[in-house]
């Protein structure tokens, strides 16, 4: 019946984005971190009884919108639905269940209506803290990575989980913040919920499952009509890192066919004893569906039925499929390489739908004590080069592929005692391409006070000694590295591939640089005028100019 | 203004007609006015159209005290890139900050977004040596030969303006100030702009953009403005001009040009103004406007006779619904948002079989479909056409005939795709244009932790009247104001403006911080000093200025603000415990209760000051003539077929005449469409009032047992 009403149809689907927006709204305006409320590492969605998705907030991590599903069914699986009570919450962060590690922490409050669960709303946050060590790259199993919490109950009935909470305040740094924000997290689930309830009376409706199951069959046949548009074929790639310093290689071979894509990484490097590189299995299939619906259904609504024509297989044991209880911390130094090999793969079959590598964000977490004994840790986010792609160059910092937001220097220095010394764009960093990759960025950071007290800085550039090339013979973008220097710039302590920093004074200086994008197309292609222009900005060099896009016409152009 | 003059005027220049009320305030009545714009030059329609209102009135611009204009001037310059040559001068390590931006991306599926480019290219944004820190101490002390080098450098590459923005400058401005002084006597020539003066408030790459917004409008207001009132002097005005700011309050000409970026939403914020107006003739204080053009419609809530103001707005957006696409405006402003799509825009058929409508619009040309001017995609107006809400004979008042089989063809040719014929094609895009604006004029009210139901709606603009009770009922909303004059509402607005000037000051501090009380007190006072200054120096009496304070303030550790009432008076202990309970009230109202053990934190304060609320009244001195109401019937559909439905001269309406639905009432600008079960009443003021009829509760469609349709695969 609702199948033969386009317009009614759309009227509702579109009501159940906004109640997820509204649940996004909220946890931004009353959440406590940095990493929260202002980079915005965090999802909110809105499920069906068993567990799929129904709608996410427009802005949401991508991972988290694609791994929660998953948690959520494991907490259903614990806790079936009809013992469930109103007013229970239900919450875990086991990372083969939900986003792959601690930090990301899945709460869930079941939707009541007639006295049976109609839905759920679930958000997906990375808090601040989550106890463990603070070198994740000495890491070597879960249990140093800090506060495990299986599928539990938050809330019984209305009544807070005192025991659950004692626990998770006493075993995690800046604990009030922490518990501030699953305090937000649980608002906005039940705001939800709320919004959720008066749509179904406006619509007179007493389950969802009609309206599930229609949205999600809408957007699957979509995704399904949007895959037979590509030739069917099998497309392989391979991209390398090297977060330990030894390069790992993975192969990636996708299988399109008909309305079916099989994504298979087999041959992936085995799991990594140390450092928290390890995905699971969730984080992995999340991360390779993510950029196949962005290529091929961009504008669909998403939801369960996005990614039901796609299989992903990942060798058990493998860094991509790892076995409890290995270390996954640091697993996006992995994961974040998966998309740029899939968009590799693919360019052929669809060279105007993909896009370069884009230099990998960082996060560098800052923590200490201040004189008065008061700790401080907050995630400085920033961004690195954007990749290009056939129509556009790649936006200088951007931060991808996550859906964060970067980290205000002012409000940063109001919450720690340092300074930030620079961050600007680097010259010459962005891929040579005709379409040409954004620039790197370089951050420089100190103390502030010379207190003689330690200050931790983590310092993980991603893709130190990685060169990843562009597409149709653009190049690869810029230097990726830190450091830490003397005031007269002489290097002290190079970090490698990364390195907990830890400086007790203001005359050392941090300074982390992230890649450019790679660049699409060949750099003696590009158009004179956008070279002329991207030498008199300082984009690019004028030796650049003649030697890696071979114009000098254009730099010469730029002086005049 | 210390005494009101009698006569006013209040002029609105929008993209298609300048608008122009003349208020006669010993008459107590209004004369309205309008003439086609022009863009070439914008003033030369207004200077002409303002000739003509005063002439049809029997005076001359010598006989008016006051003139009170809105411009898109600020908007139009940012959009489409035609301000200042522009130079930013920032501290050294961060000239890339305008660049960057968030590094967000607002479309997770999108990987192409675009970003609008920074209002200064790299090539002009240039560093000097200079660092504060975040409690404004200053850790290198600013090098002014730095300032005098990149001063020269801008001029030389012939920058009519320049952006100063430092780090932390909105804890101490002494290095702007030193900055821009230095500046200011080697290029007396050169329009400067201070972050710490724009917008004193943390968060550097919004101020800055801010700044730079600013600064890249200033010349060209300047410019503007002098020449508007060089004109009016030539043709004999010898009253005061004010501007109309985007927070609904008016600033004189010098304070205009200082802070351009202020009068970005002046039009929309004359809207807002006469809402309140209009709400207040009705009794009602508590409204919501609708204002529904030709490519978008807005709302505004009004509570208690004001309109909401927002700290922030986004401007010349590149996606114009996705948040995060545009350039960020730290400026107080009109809380109006955009709730949806306008007459002119298009429907279509999405990648999943869906019936969408917007976000592109037909624009003026080609137009919808039935404007005959080769549109072949059907839109809003086109299906407003097709229901029979439209006489193709009498749009605008006859001055344009529409073009119903092209209409009927364009509908049928998107509805074919899902199996709809032309006139269930136009009910469907009616239908799904007022749901999407309800849904979203929804959210925007319940984020402020308000109820819909509890409001009335004013409807107005040239799409308004036909849709507003559709929204209104999916709302629950229970009664809508049509209001004549709605055509020249902003106008009508700007003459409601009190002269008024907002200053915000970042000073965080915990509220349980032993001097709070004392350290609260002297920000407000110095802040509330500078800002009466704006009024005084404007020619208000000291006396007459009222102040407003609040403060944004948070859960400490949060790190955004809910704006909350200051108390009146000296800040002691007394009113520290009055803060806090009012911070709880709205954090509890808007989210969650706020819990115990926590810290509230106040980030900034704000000072509102303005002078003496001028009286208005929309007595119309120049009335069209009655004649007879009833013009005939036609057929109009509403959902279960076509009716009979009567058509009516809304001119030759008697006040407490009392219409049925179904019903049609036509004027020159706008028809408003009454369904079957809604009724009309005409008040004592020519407001059209209409009882929403209860919305049916839908069926339970949708139940356990519905069968599950499953695609084939």
């Amino acid at each position: 019946m609702i199948e033969a009403d386009p317009v009614s149809l759309e009227i509702m689907w579109a009501r159940l984005v906004t109640v997820v927006e509204e649940m996004w709204h909220t946890i931004v305006r009353t959440a406590f971190s940095l990493i929260v409320s202002e980079a915005q590492d965090f999802a909110t969605d809105l499920l069906d009884p068993d567990g799929e998705s129904l709608a996410h907030s427009p802005r949401a991590m991508p991972v988290f919108n694609l791994t929660v599903p998953i948690a959520v069914k494991a907490l259903l699986k614990k806790y079936p639905a009809e013992t469930l009570k109103p007013g229970d919450v239900l919450i875990t962060n086991d990372p083969w269940l939900c986003a792959g590690h601690l930090f990301d922490i899945a709460v869930v409050t079941p939707v009541f209506r007639d006295g049976r669960v109609v839905a759920l709303t679930a958000t997906v946050g990375h808090v601040g803290d989550i106890g463990g060590t603070k070198d994740s790259l000495r890491a070597r199993e879960i249990y140093d990575e800090g506060f495990q919490i299986p599928p539990m109950k938050l809330y019984r009935a209305g009544e807070p989980n005192e025991d659950l909470l004692t626990l998770l305040h006493t075993n995690v740094r800046k604990a009030d913040e922490v518990l501030g924000d699953l305090h937000s997290f649980v608002a906005a689930n039940q705001l939800g919920a709320d919004r959720l309830l008066a749509f179904m009376n406006d619509y007179g409706m007493h389950d969802l499952r009609a309206l599930a199951a229609v949205v999600q069959d809408r957007s699957e046949g979509a995704m399904r009509d949007a895959i037979r548009a590509l030739p069917d074929g099998v497309y392989e790639s391979e991209v390398f890192n090297n977060p330990l310093g030894t390069k790992l290689r993975y192969p990636v071979k996708i299988t399109v066919a008909d309305d079916t894509i099989e994504v298979d990484f087999a041959g992936a490097p085995p799991q990594q004893p140390q450092g928290g590189l390890n995905c699971t299995y969730t984080y992995t299939a999340a991360h390779a569906v993510y950029p196949l619906k962005c290529i091929l259904s961009p504008q669909i609504r998403s939801n369960a039925g996005c990614y039901r024509p796609f299989t992903v297989l990942a060798p058990q044991g493998s860094i991509l499929n790892c076995d409890k209880p290995v270390a996954v911390n640091l697993r996006t130094r992995t994961g974040w390489y998966i998309a740029p090999n899939i968009f590799r793969a693919l360019a052929d079959a669809a060279p105007n739908q993909v896009q370069a590598a884009t230099g990998l964000p960082h996060a560098v977490n800052i923590y200490g004590r201040d004189t008065a004994g008061n700790v401080y840790a907050d995630h400085f986010f920033m961004g690195g080069g954007q990749g290009a792609c056939a129509r556009t160059d790649g936006k200088s910092a951007l931060l991808y592929p996550t859906s964060a937001s970067n980290t205000s220097i002012e409000l940063m220095e109001t919450r720690a005692p340092v300074l930030v010394m620079e961050k600007n764009f680097v010259t010459d960093t962005g891929g040579p391409g005709r379409q040409r990759g954004g620039l790197g960025v370089r951050t420089v950071l100190r103390k502030l006070h010379d207190d003689g007290l330690p200050t931790l800085f983590s310092i993980y550039p991603e893709g130190v000694g990685i060169a990843n090339d562009g597409l149709f013979g653009g190049l690869h973008g810029g230097g990726v590295y830190g450091v830490v220097r003397d005031l007269d710039g002489s290097i002290v302590q190079d970090v490698g591939t990364g390195e907990l920093v830890s400086l007790d004074r203001t005359d050392r200086l941090v300074e982390v640089q992230l890649a450019g994008g790679s660049g699409y197309g060949d750099p003696g292609g590009r158009a004179p005028a956008a070279l002329a222009d991207d030498v008199a900005d300082g984009y690019v060099s004028p030796e650049a100019a003649r030697t890696a896009y071979r114009q000098s016409a254009a730099a010469t152009l730029a002086a005049d | 203004m210390t005494a009101t003059p009698r006569y006013r005027i209040g002029f609105d220049i929008g993209g298609t007609f300048t608008d122009f009320i003349l208020l006669d305030a010993e008459r107590h009545d209004i004369r309205l006015h309008k003439c086609l714009t022009t863009p070439a030059d914008p003033s030369v329609g207004a200077l002409e159209g303002l000739g003509e209102i005063v002439a049809a009135a029997g005076l001359t611009l010598a006989d008016i005290g006051e003139i009170v204009h809105g411009t898109t001037l600020v908007t139009n310059a940012l959009i489409e890139r035609k301000g200042a040559r522009l130079g930013l001068i920032t501290t050294r390590g961060f000239r890339d900050i305008l660049e960057m931006g968030t590094e967000q991306r607002y479309d997770i599926y999108d990987l192409f977004l675009q970003y609008p480019a920074p209002l200064v290219p790299r090539r002009r944004r240039l560093e000097v040596t200079e660092r504060l820190d975040r409690d404004g101490e200053i850790v290198t002390k600013l090098n002014l030969d730095d300032v005098r080098a990149a001063a020269k450098a801008l001029v030389d590459d012939g920058v009519e303006a320049i952006a100063i923005g430092f780090l932390h400058a909105y804890r101490n401005a002494v290095h702007e100030r030193a900055a821009a002084e230095v500046i200011r006597a080697l290029y007396p020539d050169i329009a400067v702009s201070l972050s710490s003066e724009v917008v004193a408030e943390l968060w550097e790459y919004q101020r800055i953009a801010t700044t730079c917004a600013n600064a890249f409008v200033q010349p060209l207001m300047d410019r503007y403005v002098r020449r508007l009132e060089h004109e009016l002097a030539q043709r004999g005005f010898a009253g005061a001009l004010y501007l109309m700011h985007s927070a609904g309050g008016l600033v004189s000409p010098d304070t205009a040009r200082a802070f351009p970026i202020r009068l970005l939403e002046s039009g929309p914020a004359g809207g807002g103004l006469a809402t309140a107006f209009f709400g207040h003739l009705a009794g009602k204080p508590d409204v919501i406007s609708f204002d529904m053009g030709g490519t978008t419609a807005k709302a505004c809530l009004i509570e208690n006779g004001r309109a909401a103001i927002a700290a922030e707005m986004e401007a010349a957006r590149v996606h114009r619904f996705k948040k995060g696409s545009g350039l960020p405006v730290k400026a107080p402003v009109i809380d109006m948002i955009e709730i949806g799509a306008g007459g002119g825009s298009l429907a279509s058929v999405d990648e999943v079989g869906l019936l969408r409508v917007g976000p592109h619009s037909a624009g003026a040309d080609p137009g919808p479909a039935c404007y005959g001017r080769g549109g072949t995609q059907p839109t809003v107006t086109d299906a407003n056409l097709m229901l029979g809400y439209y006489d193709p004979g009498f749009f605008l008042g006859g001055r344009m005939s529409l073009d119903l089989p092209a209409a009927e063809r364009a509908l049928a040719g998107v509805g074919g795709k899902i199996g709809l014929d032309a006139v269930q094609t136009a009910w469907g895009i009616h239908r799904v244009v007022t749901e999407s604006m309800a849904a979203a004029a929804r959210i925007h009210i319940v984020e402020k932790g308000r109820d819909p139901r509890a409001y009335a709606m004013v409807g107005f603009g040239g799409a308004g009247p036909a849709h507003a009770a559709g929204v209104a009922r999916v709302l629950g909303v229970a009664e809508l104001l049509i209001p004549p004059a709605s055509g020249a509402a902003s106008a009508l607005g700007f003459l409601a403006a009190p002269l008024s000037f907002e200053q915000v000051q970042s000073h965080p501090l915990r509220l349980d911080a032993p001097d709070a009380a004392a350290r609260i007190g002297a920000v407000l006072r110095e802040v509330e000093a500078e800002t009466r200054l704006r009024i005084t120096a404007a020619g208000i009496a000291a006396a007459d200025v009222v102040t407003e304070r609040s403060a944004d303030m948070r859960l400490f550790g949060q790190l955004h603000e809910i704006n909350v009432p200051l108390p009146d008076g000296t800040i002691d202990d007394v009113a520290m415990a009055a803060i806090r309970a009012e911070f709880a009230r709205a954090y509890a109202e808007r989210y969650t209760s706020v819990y115990e053990g926590v810290v509230i934190q106040l980030v900034s304060v704000r000072i509102r000051c303005r002078g003496p609320i001028p009286q208005l009244t929309i007595a119309q001195a120049d009335v069209p003539a009655g004649g007879v109401a009833k013009k005939g019937t036609r057929q109009a559909y509403f959902g279960d077929g076509f009716v009979e439905t009567a058509v009516y001269d809304r001119y030759a309406l008697p006040q407490g005449v009392e219409i049925a639905g179904p019903a049609i009432i036509e004027e020159r600008e706008s028809t408003t469409i009454i369904a079957p079960g809604d009724s009309m009443m005409v008040d004592a003021t020519g407001t059209m009032r209409i009882r929403i009829a209860v919305a049916e509760p839908a069926a339970a469609r949708i139940t356990p047992a519905t069968p599950l349709p499953r695609r084939g695969r």
